[in-house]
């Protein structure tokens, strides 16, 4: 497969990823602050934790918090373009991935860009069609992708940022006042898919030791950290075709390195550090490995590669700008 | 025969209607079916029917981009549901003299490349080619599979006031437009299958496979399965959804510039796996973008070295470097002459009546004649640097006399041809609107002519331009099999 078309599987399946986190996560945050025992009602700052949480910046934006992180169009990463970059993503692929796909894609964003600015419940809309889209993408993908590397490079960009997301998201306390700390495990749980299988294990009392377990360490839960290293472990391994355990490149290397760390942890551990110190770690490891596949995979080109993950996504960008402006004096 | 209910304000006026017979204002026996079953249609349900075909091209993504508006919106190509309808017996001409004027055309480029015949025997001036802007001198000399040039060839054809079939030019260097040929008969067998059925029409869903064919038998190497590429500027290009229509449906890799490298006068594309040889490029870039090492240096689309492979005979380019001296506006006017040269035969289709701004007498009669010509640029393509004299100002005129007399090389100039017109659905009833018909050829060791082709049509009242950045539309276009 060529390494351009390696690159853009990944990225829109992690753009379609992160737009369906936020989604999430904006839908139970919201749903928490509804609740008038907030402390955070009324501040004019409900939002501000979610902002820093997901690292879109605390700047100043004329924009209030909600329409910045799900529509605005100054901000890179808000619902609304992660969902325009999943699609030009796919758009640079479209021989390799399934009409179904395309269509699914395309229609989101076609879909949300009718939505009127002035409608009451815009972000609403935008958040329930987000993820529902998102359910029917990797529904799609699963049904009419070939087992092949085209599959493997979805997925392995779709667990890398489900993995950083939920990672990020248990992280939620630590912007948080102290009397929302304890409600907030609700929002996280249910921003991640949770509630239901915490309650299933651990009964009803939502308890910050057992939801942390569950998000970071479950072997079964498919929006845990532990079990997104695990897949993205084994998607490495069959497009290398090197053996488990093994590794062939620094991409295996430092995935089998975080997947041992959470495989032999338990929260125990996370007492030790601090969970917002322990999540951080996580998050550094979950970056190399970000790195290291585009090392191995997407950048065997011969200009130099630029120096960070972040640095490289804007040279790309730029490229791109530069690109177009030629393609327009081509017509 | 067919009295005219539907038709009931549709005036042919005094143009070639395709239709319509205008002396006898009856129903041509080719459109009778097609009349009928349109006729049984309300414009609500026409309305509707609309309105579907509409939204699944959106939804496919079938589009083009626009850049007037600065923002690149995409859009739709318009579509007309109003089928073209041509007789077995006129697409048999069409189809004998396209044949008849691609092999001039690719014996034409061997020669100017070559021994220089044409050149040297006085049926073309030097200067001419020498002058134009898409020669390739440097690359005289070289030897390609089958002396072919033009692999893939759209020339556009028009009819004039008598409904006889011309060729207003040939578009021989990256031809775009035949995914519209092909996605519009998907969508019209799925919107009117029943009529579809009766008509017995020619197929033209082989086109991709035929293209993949022919791009295999221009290999340089031949001992095994070649690699295949197609090369696109990417996908912010106008033509993208094309592009990739194209690769996907041939199950070959669509790349960009940036994809390939050159090594050892090879060219390879990266891959997860490492280097992968390619053998032949079908690129969708112009020469001029192709290398930067040796055309523009500015140019990010391109491959460095590209040149230096092609050159060693490594990998082959379709179309080959510098056919745009085949397509220049005025090369066009010698082609019944390449024709007589080279194959000792009359053209089967015909040129339009063309004045040259480099001949004396040809340059007075144009200055004198601006307000009642079309005249054109001859590098130009796109519906773009031409006038049509009777439909402009007099000081676009003006400004186009002193561009002619400033650069008479560049400028060519043909009478208005009153293109036939068709049936088209606008608003609520149907009218007359002005097409032309390109249908696509494609030359490796032989000659293909898919029977079918890209009906544009003017959507704009009384407008003559066809081109999809300047308003115009597209229809099926359906060559009905010989009723044997």
């Amino acid at each position: 497969m060529l390494s351009r078309v390696a690159e853009n599987l990944f990225w829109m399946s992690r753009y379609i990823e992160r737009a369906d986190n936020l989604s999430r996560l904006v839908t139970a945050h919201q749903n928490e602050l509804l609740d008038a025992t907030s402390s955070l009602s009324g501040t004019g700052h409900e939002w501000h934790p979610l902002l820093e949480v997901t690292s879109m910046g605390d700047e100043e934006s004329k924009e209030d918090v909600v329409t910045y992180m799900v529509s605005s169009e100054e901000n890179p990463d808000s619902i609304v373009n992660c969902v325009f970059q999943a699609r030009e993503n796919a758009r640079a692929v479209r021989d390799q991935i399934s009409e179904e796909m395309w269509i699914e894609v395309n229609s989101l964003w076609l879909d949300l860009k009718q939505i009127n600015v002035n409608d009451r419940d815009r972000h609403e809309k935008i958040c329930e069609m987000t993820t529902r889209s998102a359910l029917l993408f990797r529904g799609i993908e699963w049904s009419s992708l070939p087992r092949t590397d085209v599959l493997a490079f979805v997925q392995l960009g779709g667990y890398l940022e489900r993995a950083d997301k939920t990672s990020r998201i248990v992280d939620l306390p630590h912007f948080l006042p102290d009397q929302e700390v304890s409600s907030a495990w609700n929002t996280i749980l249910r921003a991640c898919s949770a509630t239901a299988e915490h309650r299933h294990r651990y009964g009803g009392e939502v308890d910050a030791a057992n939801a942390s377990a569950l998000l970071l360490f479950s072997a079964t839960f498919p929006r845990s950290v532990r079990y997104c290293v695990q897949k993205i472990d084994e998607l490495l391994h069959q497009v290398s075709g090197t053996k488990a355990g093994d590794y062939s490149n620094e991409a295996e290397r430092s995935t089998g390195a975080l997947l041992a760390r959470l495989n032999f942890s338990g929260v125990e551990d996370i007492g030790k550090m601090g969970l917002h110190d322990y999540v951080d770690s996580i998050q550094f490891d979950l970056n190399e490995m970000g790195w290291e596949i585009a090392q191995r995979y997407f950048l065997l080109r011969k200009e130099a590669p630029p120096t960070s993950a972040e640095a490289y996504v804007t040279s790309r960008m730029r490229a791109q700008q530069q690109q177009q402006i030629e393609e327009q004096q081509q017509q | 025969m067919l009295v005219k209910p539907l038709f009931e304000n549709y005036e042919t006026e005094a143009f070639f209607d395709e239709a319509f017979d205008r002396e006898s204002n009856t129903c041509r026996a080719s459109y009778a079916e097609t009349a009928a079953f349109f006729e049984g249609m309300t414009p609500e349900r026409m309305q509707a029917s609309l309105r579907s075909l509409e939204r699944a091209f959106l939804k496919q993504g079938v589009t083009f981009t626009v850049y007037s508006d600065g923002q690149g919106t995409e859009r739709i190509f318009p579509f007309d549901p109003f089928p073209r309808i041509i007789p077995a017996d006129e697409w048999a001409t069409i189809d004998a003299g396209l044949r008849q004027r691609i092999k001039a055309l690719n014996m034409f480029l061997a020669d100017i490349y070559s021994e220089r015949r044409i050149i040297k025997e006085g049926i073309v001036p030097e200067y001419l080619v020498k002058t134009s802007k898409h020669y390739r001198a440097e690359f005289s000399g070289l030897k390609l599979p089958y002396d072919t040039f033009i692999h893939i060839c759209g020339s556009d054809l028009i009819r004039d006031g008598d409904g006889r079939y011309c060729v207003l030019e040939d578009n021989g260097r990256c031809p775009s437009g035949v995914s519209y040929m092909l996605e519009n008969r998907i969508a019209m067998k799925r919107t009117y299958p029943d009529l579809y059925r009766q008509l017995n029409v020619e197929r033209v869903a082989q086109y991709p496979r035929e293209l993949l064919k022919m791009l295999k038998t221009v290999s340089p190497r031949q001992q095994d399965d070649p690699i295949c590429v197609l090369l696109t500027p990417g996908q912010y290009n106008s033509a993208y959804f094309e592009h990739t229509f194209l690769a996907q449906q041939m199950g070959i890799e669509i790349v960009e510039g940036r994809d390939l490298a050159v090594e050892n006068e090879r060219v390879y594309m990266h891959t997860t796996q490492g280097l992968v040889q390619v053998d032949v490029i079908y690129r969708r870039i112009d020469d001029d973008f192709l290398d930067p090492n040796f055309f523009r240096p500015d140019s990010t689309l391109g491959v460095p070295n590209l040149m230096k492979a092609y050159r060693a005979g490594n990998v082959s380019l379709v179309n080959a470097i510098g056919t745009g001296v085949a397509d220049d506006k005025a090369t066009y006017a010698f082609v019944p002459d390449m024709i007589q040269f080279y194959l000792g035969e009359e053209a089967i289709l015909p040129n339009i009546e063309t004045f040259l701004g480099s001949k004396e007498d040809d340059l007075k009669y144009i200055l004198e004649n601006v307000e009642n010509l079309v005249i054109k640029a001859v590098d130009e393509a796109g519906g773009y640097g031409m006038l049509i004299g009777p439909a402009s100002t007099k000081e676009e005129c003006e400004d186009f006399r002193t561009r002619v007399k400033a650069n008479p090389r560049g400028y060519i100039a043909q009478p208005v041809i009153s293109l036939s017109r068709h049936p088209t659905f606008c608003d609520n009833s149907l009218e007359g609107r002005h097409i032309d018909l390109r249908p696509f050829i494609l030359t490796g060791k032989e000659t293909v002519v898919v029977p079918g082709g890209l009906t544009r049509v003017a959507l704009r009242k009384g407008s003559l331009v066809v081109n999809s950045s300047q308003g115009g539309g597209s229809k099926d276009t359906w060559v009905l099999r010989d009723a044997e």
